[in-house]
């Protein structure tokens, strides 16, 4: 225990140990019924269980295609519908009929779930932005990973490189156009899509089948059928364009009228330089939920204010910051939190160079003995210049802002000097060009 | 052989055309379905992108046409009499292979219209060389490549460059900011502190990200502010960074004389029509 006190060089530390969870539990792709325990699998086009909502309730959801996660959608509107009768937000229809054709005598009724009322346009809404957000990233993740190995499907090299090198290669060793790599997203399984589709010899834009892939090749290449179809609704899902937030239906009927060459235009006009350096631009990245969380120098409390910090350690501790760094400048304050740190990482009481067991009688011996006062001499030194723990969030909030011009001549261990200036014109080269210059 | 150019266009005009001819046939069927648009997004090479990457560049700024005749040996030069940058080939060409370009992030951003919500990606991109040089852009577009390409040049438009010092002695090459500097955007505002070689930097993720794209290897930094606003963030921490050669230290008291701007000393030759190779030579006739 004796060589722990002398020079330990700890290895790379960071306080907060980030769970990356990249093995999701397999969602259960599971739709329930909103009013029964009927369950179905969550498909693409989800006929099954709109059916069965139908027949077995009588109630239409209006555009169910149009909704982002209807799982989601029908877990929320089963909590509804437990408070509330159905009533109250389905709109009635009563048709002279049975779900299943016959005709009656009677009106049966028959609801409609619309995004008329607002609730069920909240909740529609929300799911979109939630799909985008999910959509978002994945594209981020794919547009850094570096390690995406997969044989080329038509020249069969082996690569690993980012998926847009991928998709690059497609494009320029084998003339396949799936659209710039930066619009798309779920690459892999759009890849998975296109090979299907070309083992089974159908063509992806127009969907013929072929006798066998030479006859398909020479087909997509002499219509120029190398390309993803518009109009197949099954790509939809991999292009970012398409996570939009639906517009309402009615603005359909004023944009038709518009000429496709205007909108041509103006898309490359936005790309045409324009100035726009807003100070409203730089503040919509807002990313509330990932708050940067400052922790206690002595225990694991954690706190996103730095002033709700030093009133827990003043209150916890019996340790005021302020009181104790009075007289410090900056850098003797860094030194200090990184020697309060390496010390209550190895378990050493601050003062007295005594060992301990674990971490809560170390808190109680400095709490007991009041050995929570540190000596100028003893942290001092060049070691604690570099930060004990890598992602040590505690160091970015020591400095004051206001007193600045005093600063300068205090801290500096020694002139803090600039590099060599290299902004000087070379002389003789501008006398050269001026020489060739004149001459002519 | 299945792989060669489309019979149809054998040349690459006739190739971009019928991309582009296929793209609008597709377009004009998915204008009325709002549902269902991604032919804009399909075909978006519809214009010979593949050489897009060569396209002569020419100049429309009296700097832009400087820099293409070399005129101007270095970026420091135009850095020097504080000339505005208005095109990004001049950045891309003085230092083109080593700039490293990262998109910081993309979200969705809302405006409300007559007609609903309209949804448009926005990207922040901040580009640098590790070596002195940092920029900054953000762009929002309908498109996520396009609000990406728009924010590179943006940010290649805004390349500052960053002085850097040294923490003591005056050993190796300069590691840390020469001063402390303070940087503001919004509420936020971030201090730079020098520090001494192998602290690296101590600072969020953000600003780290920055610094290190901007070439300083060491420093601490002190932020204050609503940081979870990480726009204003990296912005001020752009501010920052730009502030070191704007701090008068006592090393650059001395006096250099004043020199005349390249507009002056070459105001002959861009007085001359700009020709297609980028100058007339006169030849002597005599």
């Amino acid at each position: 225990m004796e060589e722990i006190s002398k020079t330990t060089i700890l290895q790379p530390l960071t306080l907060i140990q980030k769970s990356t969870d990249n093995s999701k539990e397999p969602e259960e792709d599971i739709c329930v019924c909103l009013f029964c325990e009927h369950t179905e699998k969550n498909e693409k086009d989800n006929k099954k269980i709109l059916s069965h909502i139908f027949y077995a309730h009588r109630l239409i959801i209006s555009d169910a295609h149009e909704i982002a996660d209807l799982k989601e959608y029908l877990a929320y509107w089963k909590e509804q519908f437990k408070a509330q009768t159905i009533e109250e937000f389905c709109t009635t229809m009563l048709l002279k009929q049975l779900p299943d054709g016959t005709k009656t005598e009677n009106d049966e009724k028959y609801y409609l779930l619309a995004d008329i009322v607002p609730r069920d346009k909240e909740i529609r809404i929300k799911l979109q932005k939630k799909l985008i957000e999910k959509a978002l990233e994945r594209h981020q993740f794919e547009r850094s990973d570096k390690n995406f190995i997969r044989g080329c499907l038509f020249c069969r090299q082996q690569i690993p490189t980012t998926r847009y090198d991928y998709i690059e290669h497609l494009y320029s060793k084998h003339f396949l156009q799936l659209g710039r790599p930066e619009n798309l997203v779920f690459v892999d399984e759009l890849i998975d899509f296109i090979e299907e589709k070309l083992e089974a010899k159908i063509c992806i834009y127009c969907e013929k089948i072929f006798k066998d892939r030479a006859t398909l090749k020479e087909h997509m290449r002499k219509k120029g059928h190398k390309k993803i179809n518009p109009d197949i609704k099954a790509y939809d899902r991999f292009f970012m364009i398409n996570y939009k937030i639906k517009e309402d239906s009615s603005a359909q009927v004023s944009e038709r009228k518009l000429p496709f060459i205007q909108k041509r235009n103006s898309e490359e006009d936005e790309e045409k330089v324009i100035f726009c350096n807003d100070d409203q631009e730089w503040s919509e990245w807002n990313e509330k939920e990932n708050e940067i969380l400052i922790i206690c120098l002595f225990c694991s409390h954690k706190s996103e204010n730095f002033d709700a910090i030093l009133s827990h350690m003043q209150e916890v501790h019996k340790f005021n910051y302020e009181q104790v760094t009075v007289n410090f400048n900056f850098y003797q304050k860094v030194k200090l939190i990184n020697y309060i740190r390496r010390k209550i990482h190895l378990k050493q009481c601050l003062s007295c160079e005594e060992n301990f067991e674990n971490h809560e009688m170390l808190l109680n011996h400095l709490n007991n003995e009041n050995h929570l006062v540190c000596d100028l001499k003893s942290f001092d030194k060049p070691e604690f210049f570099f930060p004990t723990f890598e992602d040590d969030t505690f160091l970015c909030h020591l400095d004051s802002f206001n007193d600045e011009e005093d600063e300068m001549s205090e801290d500096s261990f020694g002139p803090v000097v600039s590099e060599d200036r290299n902004l000087t014109i070379n002389e003789d080269a501008e006398m050269l060009s001026r020489e060739k210059f004149i001459e002519i | 052989m299945a792989d060669t150019a489309p019979a149809r266009g054998g040349f690459k005009q006739g190739f971009g055309g019928a991309a582009g001819g296929g793209t609008g046939g597709g377009g004009s069927r998915g204008r009325g379905r709002r549902g269902g648009r991604g032919g804009r997004g399909r075909g978006g090479r519809g214009r010979g992108d593949k050489e897009g990457n060569q396209k002569e560049w020419v100049p429309v700024t009296k700097l832009g046409r400087l820099v293409r005749d070399g005129k101007i040996r270095s970026l420091e030069e135009i850095y020097l009499y504080s000339l505005p940058i208005k095109e990004f080939e001049i950045i891309d060409f003085f230092l083109g292979r080593s700039l490293r370009d990262e998109v910081l992030k993309i979200m969705p951003v809302q405006k409300q219209t007559r007609a609903g919500q309209r949804t448009r990606f926005k990207a922040f991109v901040a580009i640098g060389d590790s070596n002195g040089h940092i920029g900054l852009g953000v762009k929002c577009s309908k498109e996520v490549a396009t609000a990406i390409r728009g924010a590179i040049i943006l940010a290649k438009l805004s390349v500052v460059p960053v002085r850097r010092g040294y923490w003591g002695n005056k050993i190796g090459k300069p590691h840390t900011v020469p001063c402390k500097v303070t940087g503001k955007c919004g509420s936020v505002q971030v201090k730079l502190i020098p520090a001494p070689r192998g602290t690296g930097i101590v600072s969020a993720p953000v600003p780290k990200k920055l610094l290190q794209m901007a070439g300083i290897e060491d420093c601490y930094t002190q932020c204050r502010g609503s940081t979870t606003t990480l726009g204003n963030f990296a912005k001020a921490t752009y501010s920052a960074i730009m502030k070191t050669y704007a701090f008068l230290t006592p090393d650059l008291w001395k006096e250099i004389p004043l020199s005349k701007s390249p507009y002056e000393v070459y105001a002959d030759f861009l007085a001359k029509p700009a020709g297609k190779t980028g100058g007339i030579r006169n030849i002597d006739l005599s």
